[in-house]
C-alpha cells in the first residue's frame, strides 16, 4: 500500500503538469489577419489553377507573368503567416497530431470538407475560366478562400477544446 | 514533457518562461531528456536571435504516458 504523502505528491505533480499544458494551449492564438490571409492565399491559388487549366497550359508570356506574379506572393504570404504564428506563440503545431484521438476524430471531417470544397472550387474555376466568365471565376475563388479561412478558424477552436481540455 | 505533448515543437524561451525556471535549469533538464532519447533539439534563428526548438520524440511520448499511468496508479492505490 502506497503512503498518502506519495499519492499526494503524485497528484500534485499531475495537476501541475496539466495546468502548464492547458495554459500553453489556451494561450495559443492566431496572429492578426491569419484567417483572412489563409482565405486570400487559397483564393489566389484556386483562381490561378482555373485560369491555367482552362488555357490548357498553353499560356502566352503575359499570362505566364500573371501566374508567376500571383503564385510567388501567394507562397510567400503563406510562409510569412506561418512564421508570424510561430513568433507570436513560440510553438509549432501539427494539423492532425498531438496524440489525441478525439482531436483527430473532430479534425478529420473538417479536412475532408476542405478537400471537397477545394475540389468543387477548382472544378468551378475551370468551367468559369473555360467559358471566359471572369466574374464567376473570382466568385468561386473567393468562396473557396472563405471555406479555407473558416476551416482554419474551426481548427483552432477544436485545438483549444480538445488539446487544452 | 506534458507541455511538449500539446504542440509539435516549442521554442526554448517559451518553455523557460512558462515553467518559470532559469536558462541553465531548463538547459540541464533538456540535456538529460535528450540523452534519454525523449526529446530532440534543433538550433534556429527566432526573432532575430539564435534559439533552440524542442520536440518530443515518439519514445518520449510513450515514456510520458507510462509515467502518467504510474502516477495515476499511485493515486488510485491509496
Amino acid at each position: 500500500m502506497e503512503s498518502i504523502s506519495d499519492a499526494q505528491a503524485a497528484h500534485d505533480a499531475l495537476a501541475a503538469a496539466e495546468t502548464s499544458r492547458v495554459g500553453l494551449v489556451r494561450d495559443v492564438r492566431a496572429p492578426r489577419g491569419h484567417y483572412l490571409i489563409a482565405a486570400v492565399g487559397w483564393a489566389m491559388f484556386i483562381a490561378l489553377f482555373g485560369f491555367f487549366w482552362a488555357n490548357e497550359y498553353e499560356l502566352t508570356t503575359t499570362q505566364w507573368l500573371v501566374v508567376i506574379s500571383v503564385c510567388c506572393p501567394g507562397a510567400l504570404l503563406d510562409a510569412w503567416d506561418r512564421r508570424r504564428f510561430q513568433q507570436l506563440n513560440g510553438v509549432r503545431v501539427l494539423e492532425f497530431g498531438h496524440g489525441s484521438r478525439e482531436f483527430r476524430d473532430r479534425v478529420l471531417p473538417l479536412w475532408l470538407g476542405i478537400v471537397l470544397s477545394y475540389g468543387l472550387a477548382l472544378f468551378g474555376a475551370y468551367h468559369a475560366a473555360d467559358s471566359n466568365r471572369w466574374g464567376l471565376l473570382v466568385l468561386v475563388a473567393a468562396a473557396g478562400g472563405c471555406a479555407r479561412g473558416l476551416a482554419n478558424r474551426q481548427w483552432m477552436r477544436y485545438y483549444r477544446e480538445e488539446i487544452g481540455a | 514533457m506534458t507541455m511538449l505533448s500539446a504542440v509539435d515543437q516549442a521554442e526554448f524561451a517559451t518553455l523557460r518562461d512558462r515553467l518559470g525556471v532559469s536558462d541553465s535549469v531548463l538547459s540541464k533538464h533538456l540535456s538529460a531528456l535528450s540523452q534519454a532519447g525523449y526529446v530532440t533539439t534543433r538550433k534556429d534563428i527566432f526573432q532575430r536571435k539564435r534559439t533552440t526548438w524542442v520536440k518530443v520524440t515518439t519514445g518520449g511520448t510513450r515514456a510520458l504516458r507510462r509515467h502518467v499511468a504510474a502516477l495515476r496508479a499511485l493515486i488510485d492505490g491509496v
